[in-house]
């Protein structure tokens, strides 16, 4: 790990103070066009969106973005609900685009995916986009084509609501997180696929075998050292692109440009957290503040104070802070694999600042973590559970699953979390793009995550949110579909039970059915995943309703389960928001028809 | 149907407004059975609309290509020696066309050159299989081989690469090729290796004895100064055995000390 980075590398992850004025630099020195502005808010019902590409400077060196309106990130929508919204999208780029509307309940034709909802939009065309809104809350807005989002092509959606809400506050800000690289989108990925490790420059090192043999002793070392060898795995693997290609960026500002929200003392601000990154899973705090989150996903949850939480992609979090006591907070986003963070700032006037925390040492993932039975956190005598299982399965076809997985040796996990023993579709047997499969994973609700636990913060979990309403549909699920998570990590490929979008047949749900999805996770990364076009109700551990979300996390070595209302017509884009794996295959259609 | 009914007594009317209650209830309960209306045709048109033979445009496995000139180094022996290593690809995820390369040049000639071209397709999960043929250009006349081997990484990440070749006149060879990457720090990597060649039969024409015949057990210490580029020293200790090292010439071991680049991409 580089403890001391060179001038140049710093300059690299604090970027270069604003995005503007840099401009003149490179190959846009003759450029007419402006450098990428910051957004702008645009709050009327019929909205015109340019999408074009503008010199975008967040290192030091100019590089090309796609952007809305000359903006990154695209400019904040705000909307209210019920209203019919009209959206012109002009394509000034020289390729395909999009805008998929991202946690948005709408008909098919406008869900913005090209190849499932529409034709995408050529260039120089303009496609109208027209719907009504059926929500409020917090969500955004992303490009659906090739790597555009990776680019810049992504902005706030804000629907405020026609009830008032349950809470008050004084003043609202747009927290919008990403990743920036300043390298093509393409080559990069292309670069994964055959060096899937370039990015990580914290594995562990003989140094760090010194420092674990002199604490855990020798034989103990080793046999750790020993078991991920055997595996051929690396616990560093926590991101696949680091902050050595990335500088992550808040409100379109690299650290350095110190991003401002302004307050008058005593206020209470709302904070719509939004990650809008292609790859990044950000860990949230304010030095200072506790934050109440009052909404996950755009939907009202219990309010529940915490002084940290774990924001995957294409999730948004609402908080509401109370800042006194000082002039300015750091607003604090450290990248989960710990080699960058997004940074802010809450103050009464532009220009303060407030200290930026050290980042957290990196926390290796131990064999526990990938769903791997042995060893299990929180010391867990995997025997007992041998007997009848200590959580009581949701329904009756955890009993079925049971009674099949008898004979494999995961059996004896059975009872871990209410889950039933873990089987594996046949596609990821002998599959040469499957490198890993979880023995014994389990819901993990009320895990931090790794680099979370213990760290003296109180920490959100998934646990803690809880929808303000009950179950809107009622309905238990009629039927249970398992997909597994799956993967290769050094090809680089990535798919659903082994078998990536080109090869999948949709998946076909019935019109108005509830059905339950039960994913279990068997790779060692985490996966955001997203369904469009309909709500996923994430379950508690015993199988009740726990909080309606539009993008489902699964750390490694968890088995989740939500539920689905199929009152969506049409084909449906499903997937993990990681934007490269969602490219390597890790994408399903749905099809919902009668 | 309801005229009728109103004239008949009201008894009967009341029974009737029963039943089209019943009937109303009924619905409703079918209706949240089914939880949403039947889609009209309307929305049937907005949920599926016509897109022709467009689908969902993915790059999901690209073509996609990686050179890596393993070794590029000279050593401490006379006739400024230059010695390469490459290892080439061009395909996708699971198929690779290979293109392997080493060889030697002393004293401005080139004592040692192969080349192999190999179709390679991944059949587990850490191993691929590879096929083609071995073009020996140095020393002496070419020799074409055919060629068939694995390569991947063994548990213990251990990188292998053993290919077993067959030549004229029912000429047999085994090589095998292992090394293991031990990092000192992220970018100082220490690299054990150990290669070895096996002969089916002797030819006394090119020096070749049956059996094992040449080993070679180096230790690379390089750089990362970028990914791509990586100054490295060490130590290479090589050995002929058997027979092959009573035809040889040289005495049988030779320790060099070696410095080079490894370059990719």
């Amino acid at each position: 790990m580089q403890r001391f980075p060179s001038l140049t590398r710093r300059r690299f992850i604090e970027g270069f103070a604003t995005s503007a004025g840099a401009a003149s630099l490179g190959r846009f020195s003759n450029a007419a066009e402006p450098p990428v502005a910051e957004p702008e808010v645009l709050r009327a019902a019929e909205v015109d969106l340019a999408i074009g590409e503008r010199a975008a400077n967040f290192t030091g060196r100019a590089r090309h973005a796609t952007v809305v309106n000359g903006s990154l990130p695209a400019p904040t929508l705000r909307w209210r609900e019920g209203d019919t919204v009209t959206i012109r999208v002009h394509n000034e780029l020289a390729e395909q685009t999009s805008i998929h509307w991202h946690g948005l309940v709408l008909p098919a034709n406008m869900d913005g995916v090209p190849g499932l909802s529409f034709h995408g939009i050529a260039p120089g065309e303009t496609f109208t986009y027209r719907f009504p809104l059926r929500q409020s809350g917090t969500y955004w807005y992303h490009s659906h084509s090739a790597f555009q989002e990776q680019l810049g092509l992504y902005g706030a959606l804000v629907i405020e609501p026609r009830e008032p809400e349950p809470f008050a506050y004084d003043r609202e800000h747009v927290v919008l997180l990403s990743d920036w690289t300043d390298r093509d989108p393409l080559a990069l990925y292309l670069l994964l696929k055959r060096h899937s490790d370039y990015f990580n420059y914290q594995k562990r090192t003989l140094g760090d075998f010194t420092r674990d043999a002199k604490r855990d002793g020798l034989s103990a070392a080793l046999a750790e050292r020993r078991e991920w060898a055997r595996m051929r795995m690396q616990p560093s693997d926590l991101a696949d692109v680091s902050g050595a290609a990335y500088t992550y960026l808040m409100n379109g500002r690299a650290p350095a440009g110190n991003w401002t929200g302004l307050f008058r003392p005593g206020e209470r601000v709302r904070l719509r957290f939004i990650n809008g990154s292609s790859m990044s899973t950000f860990d949230v705090r304010i030095p200072g503040l506790q934050m109440t989150v009052v909404a996950s996903d755009g939907q009202n949850v219990h309010p529940v104070t915490v002084d940290e939480f774990r924001i995957a992609t294409a999730e948004t979090f609402d908080v509401l802070v109370t800042p006194s006591g000082a002039d300015a907070f750091t607003i604090f986003a450290q990248s989960l694999d710990r080699t960058g963070h997004a940074r802010g700032t809450l103050a009464v006037a532009e220009g303060l600042t407030a200290p930026v925390p050290e980042m957290d040492r990196i926390v290796y993932l131990t064999v526990a973590d990938m769903g791997h039975g042995a060893a299990a956190s929180g010391g867990v005598d995997h025997a007992s559970h041998a007997a009848p299982p200590v959580v009581a399965p949701p329904a009756a076809e955890h009993a079925e699953h049971a009674g099949h997985g008898a004979a494999a040796p995961a059996s004896e996990h059975a009872a871990h979390g209410g889950g039933a023993a873990v089987e594996h579709a046949a596609s990821e047997h002998r599959n040469p793009g499957v490198d890993m499969q979880a023995t014994a994973p389990a819901p993990k609700l009320s895990d931090p995550g790794i680099g979370l636990r213990d760290n003296g913060r109180r920490v959100l979990t998934y646990a803690d949110l809880h929808s303000l309403f009950a179950d809107p549909d009622g309905r238990e699920p009629e039927r249970t579909i398992e997909l597994h998570l799956t993967g290769h990590m050094e090809r680089f490929m990535w798919s659903f039970d082994g078998i990536p979008f080109a090869s999948a047949e949709p998946l076909a749900l019935r019109y108005g059915e509830r059905v339950r999805i039960r994913l279990v996770n068997d790779t060692m990364m985490s996966h955001p995943i997203h369904l469009h076009g309909m709500w996923s109700d994430l379950e508690d551990e015993a199988g009740g309703f726990l909080v309606r979300k539009h993008t489902v996390s699964m750390p490694p070595g968890t088995q989740r389960s939500y539920r689905v209302t199929a009152d969506a017509l049409g084909r449906w884009a499903y997937h993990c928001h990681l934007l490269f794996h969602m490219e390597a295959g890790m994408f399903r259609e749905v099809r919902v028809d009668g | 149907m309801a005229d009728a009914l109103l004239r008949l007594h009201p008894s009967v009317l009341s029974a009737a407004f029963a039943l089209v209650a019943c009937a109303a209830n009924a619905q409703q309960h079918a209706e949240h059975a089914a939880h949403v209306d039947a889609p009209a045709a309307v929305d049937r048109a907005a949920a599926f609309p016509d897109l022709g033979d467009a689908g969902h445009m993915h790059l999901e496995d690209p073509l996609n290509r990686s050179v890596v000139l393993d070794r590029f180094e000279s050593d401490d022996a006379d006739g400024s020696p230059v010695v390469w290593d490459l290892d080439a690809w061009v395909g996708r995820d699971l198929t690779k066309l290979w293109i392997r390369s080493d060889g030697e040049r002393r004293n401005g000639q080139t004592e040692d050159a192969d080349l192999e071209i190999l179709w390679g397709k991944s059949f587990a999960r850490w191993w691929d299989l590879l096929g083609g043929v071995r073009e020996e250009l140095e020393p002496g006349p070419d020799e074409t081989w055919a060629a068939v081997g694995v390569r991947g990484t063994a548990p213990y990440r251990l990188d292998v690469e053993a290919t077993a070749y067959v030549g004229d006149g029912g000429a047999s060879a085994l090589r095998v090729e292992t090394h293991y990457e031990m990092l000192v720090t992220n970018r100082w990597i220490l690299r054990p290796e150990l290669d070895l060649a096996w002969y089916g039969q002797s030819d006394p024409s090119r020096g070749r004895g049956a059996g094992l015949a040449e080993g070679e057990l180096g230790l690379r210490l390089r750089y990362e100064i970028r990914r791509e580029i990586a100054p490295y020293v060490g130590v290479v200790l090589a050995r002929k055995f058997g027979r092959t090292a009573d035809r040889s010439a040289a005495s049988g071991d030779d320790t060099r000390l070696v410095g080079g680049i490894r370059v990719s991409f």
